[in-house]
């Protein structure tokens, strides 16, 4: 049987389907890329058990055919063959023999693959209870987002993305690792029934996000799977059982005071003060003062900083200990040219928003800091 | 920078301060530490007098072997009260002469001098006066070293003891360390040693002509510390608390055991007093790690670390007892230890947790301790 397709086109999808698979799934059919050859097209699909991925492309062949290799070999060869068309020749034994249509390169180069055998049947069939969204929000989201999600595999639910609609056609994903947390809220065009909210896997949205680029793509649930179609791309994945904590309720609405900050100014400080920091807590102390604020840190036997910005504040002196490396990834995805911090004592959470908008909402714990600070 | 960090320490502590109460102590072999019953004692030497180290004993030393060598010397079991009194008393008289002291351990302590000889006059003559204030205030003898820096006073304190006083003279501090053995070098412990000694060296001034980088590949950034010490180069400075590594607790049994209750209700009560102290210096641990010792003496530890930080009694249980439980089997255990490590000072509150509820419990226990003793028992101890 043999296939003909484009190399690049080729290529980039066995990326994209080997990207899934756990490279701990060693010597198990899950290890291969699955080819379901048709007339005019190939899927190629991978899974990990708990995230399913099918990508198609179009191809010319002379027959239907299914078989599995292993994607990162063919990527390896792949990427050293010049553009054009390839030809895939599989043999009755699933071998494999590649070779570029370009009349420059003699040779053959065969892998051996198998048959579909006990590679699991994966249903990409997607109900009605999906929405449509654009990619480029849907990356915006995730992006503003998931810094805060937990890669810590003590509490599970903190392991992923929480996506809920608060009210009709408005989506908001959360993110935390329970000591600060990232909120975004964007209106898209229909509302979805979520059941409460679902969280998906950092792996999925991971997968989600190098694929999105422009265009729409759409985002759907079916019992405890939620599902994406992105171009020619459809992914299938688990969600993570269990509830995501009440996030509205600690995120403040009152305040004591708050100060709005130049955002560039403000991080070439704050890059300057985390030097003198370290693991696990990062902590440098944010002073605030009227019209002043002065941002500290200091390491034993190494030494110490201070920056001093000025800035506009009519509260009450404050300290704060913060996690410098928290403050950070949350400024770094701040868009607008100036930002607000607020407020709500030194033992309550610091919020961090653009200064206009409340749709997108950084709340950062702060760290106890002794007299002697 | 100068010579003004002095290393001072108490010339064989307990031993002394047992020859100073018991006069008829005096000139003779003391040995303190465990109760060699005879030659059938269990533990160690603690301290060994200078006389008694004349037989060949040495702290750590089982107590039944000094016992066998040295019969007619005066073994006697530790008074930690009396030695603490007499500890503070020596660290006050050091207190006198600088206000930077670093206490390192019972019976030595850097003290940085620097800054303080218009009032005193220089390092040497400020060794000489500590030296003659505490054997006048408390007939006990101490060694000192002096250097410009603390690992090289260490190393000086050693070489003229007991009642010695050493001067590393400054920019001569490689040459001072390098004829030295290895293991004088602070932090180089048996098995290090044994590592560079395979490698063919065994004076200081050896690691010293050596490449960095050889040091490093073998012992990570504790090569690149050894390099530089053994080049007489320590930047670390005289602090007076010195961060907590680590809190742990220890126990011998009577007699060897295999009892999972014993052994149990003991790690318990160890837990509890780890997390007390862990507490009590606001810190907060990542590590819980369970030493045993058995029969045999075969030691091992074994350890877990979390991903977060906690301060709590709970956690420190029933990971000890977890890991108990995977390292017992029928082999009778001889000592059983806990430990808890990798501190953060900073308090990292969380957004969601409730854990106010557990740790009031933990500090309502400890306010009853302080108020009524050890008797204040937790459930299961």
């Amino acid at each position: 049987m043999k296939i003909e397709i484009d190399k690049d086109q080729l290529l980039k999808a066995v990326n994209i389907a080997d990207s899934v698979i756990n490279i701990k799934n060693v010597n198990s059919i899950l290890s291969n890329c699955l080819f379901n050859v048709s007339k005019d097209s190939v899927e190629i699909v991978s899974t990990d058990n708990e995230i399913g991925l099918k990508t198609t492309i179009d191809s010319v062949s002379d027959g239907n055919i299914s078989f599995t290799t292993n994607g990162k070999i063919l990527s390896q060869v792949l990427k050293e063959l010049p553009k054009g068309s390839v030809i895939l020749d599989i043999d009755d034994s699933y071998s494999i023999s590649i070779r570029s249509k370009s009349k420059e390169i003699k040779g053959n180069l065969k892998l051996v693959g198998t048959s579909k055998g006990d590679f699991p049947d994966i249903n990409f069939e997607m109900n009605d209870n999906l929405i449509e969204i654009d990619q480029v929000l849907l990356k915006d989201m995730i992006r503003k987002v998931i810094f805060a999600a937990s890669t810590d595999t003590v509490k599970p639910v903190f392991n992923g993305l929480f996506f809920v609609f608060e009210e009709n056609n408005k989506m908001a994903a959360v993110a935390s690792d329970s000591r600060r947390l990232s909120y975004i809220n964007t209106k898209v065009s229909s509302t979805l029934d979520f059941k409460g909210g679902l969280i998906i896997p950092l792996k999925t949205i991971n997968e989600v996000y190098k694929l999105l680029s422009s265009g729409s793509c759409k985002l759907g649930l079916m019992e405890n799977q939620c599902f994406f179609k992105i171009g020619n791309t459809d992914i299938i994945s688990r969600v993570i059982d269990g509830q995501f904590p009440n996030y509205k309720q600690v995120m403040p609405k009152d305040f004591i005071s708050f100060s709005v900050l130049d955002t560039k100014k403000f991080t070439e400080s704050l890059k300057r003060v985390m030097i003198l920091t370290k693991e696990p807590t990062y902590k440098i102390i944010l002073n605030f003062t009227k019209d002043q604020l002065v941002m500290e840190s200091k390491l034993q036997d190494i030494g110490e900083t201070q920056e001093i910005i000025d800035i506009e504040y009519s509260g009450n002196d404050i300290s704060l200990g913060i996690n410098s490396q928290y403050l950070m990834d949350s400024i770094k995805e701040i868009d607008s040219i100036s930002f607000k911090i607020s407020i709500t004592g030194n033992m309550s959470p610091v919020t961090i928003t653009p200064e206009n908008s409340a749709d997108y909402v950084s709340v950062i714990m702060p760290i106890q800091i002794k007299q002697a600070d | 920078m100068g010579l003004n960090v002095l290393h001072a320490d108490i010339d064989s502590f307990f031993a002394s301060v047992e020859q100073v109460e018991n006069p008829s102590y005096r000139n003779r072999p003391v040995i303190v530490g465990a109760d060699p019953m005879g030659g059938a004692g269990r533990g160690v030497v603690s301290t060994a007098s200078y006389e008694a180290r004349k037989f060949g004993i040495r702290s750590a030393m089982p107590i039944s072997k000094a016992y066998y060598i040295c019969p007619n010397g005066i073994f006697v079991r530790p008074n930690m009260n009396l030695y603490s009194a007499y500890s503070e008393r020596v660290m006050n008289i050091f207190r006198k002469y600088s206000p930077s002291i670093e206490q390192i351990s019972v019976d030595e302590a850097f003290i940085d001098v620097s800054g303080v000889s218009k009032l005193f006059g220089n390092a040497v003559s400020i060794a000489q006066k500590i030296r003659d204030d505490v054997k006048n205030e408390t007939s006990l003898t101490v060694s000192i070293g002096i250097a410009s820096n603390k690992a090289c006073a260490k190393i000086a304190s050693d070489i003229n003891k007991p009642d010695g006083l050493t001067v590393c003279p400054l920019g001569m501090e490689r040459d001072f360390i390098s004829d030295l053995d290895i293991t004088r070098l602070w932090g180089v412990g048996k098995k290090c040693a044994d590592k560079l000694r395979n490698i063919g060296i065994n004076k200081i001034g050896e690691i010293a002509n050596r490449r960095c980088e050889e040091f490093v590949s073998i012992f990570g950034s504790n090569g690149y510390r050894i390099w530089m010490l053994s080049n007489g180069i320590d930047g670390e400075s005289v602090s007076e608390c010195d961060e907590i590594k680590s809190i742990s607790k220890e126990h011998t049994f009577q007699a060897d055991t295999d009892s999972t209750e014993l052994l149990t209700s003991t790690i318990r009560s160890m837990a509890d007093y780890v997390t007390r102290d862990a507490r009590k210096n606001l810190l907060k641990y990542k590590t819980v790690s369970i030493k045993l010792r058995f029969s045999d003496f075969t030691t091992i530890t074994r350890s877990e670390t979390f991903s977060d930080y906690f301060d709590d009694y709970a956690t420190a249980k029933s990971s000890a007892e977890k890991l108990l439980r995977a390292n017992i089997s029928s082999r009778k255990i001889r000592l059983i230890g806990l430990s808890i490590s990798n501190f953060s000072e900073d308090i990292q509150n969380t957004l969601f947790e409730n854990t106010e509820n557990i740790l009031k419990t933990d500090m309502l226990i400890d306010k009853l301790k302080i108020k009524y003793g050890e008797k204040i028992g937790r459930c299961g101890v």
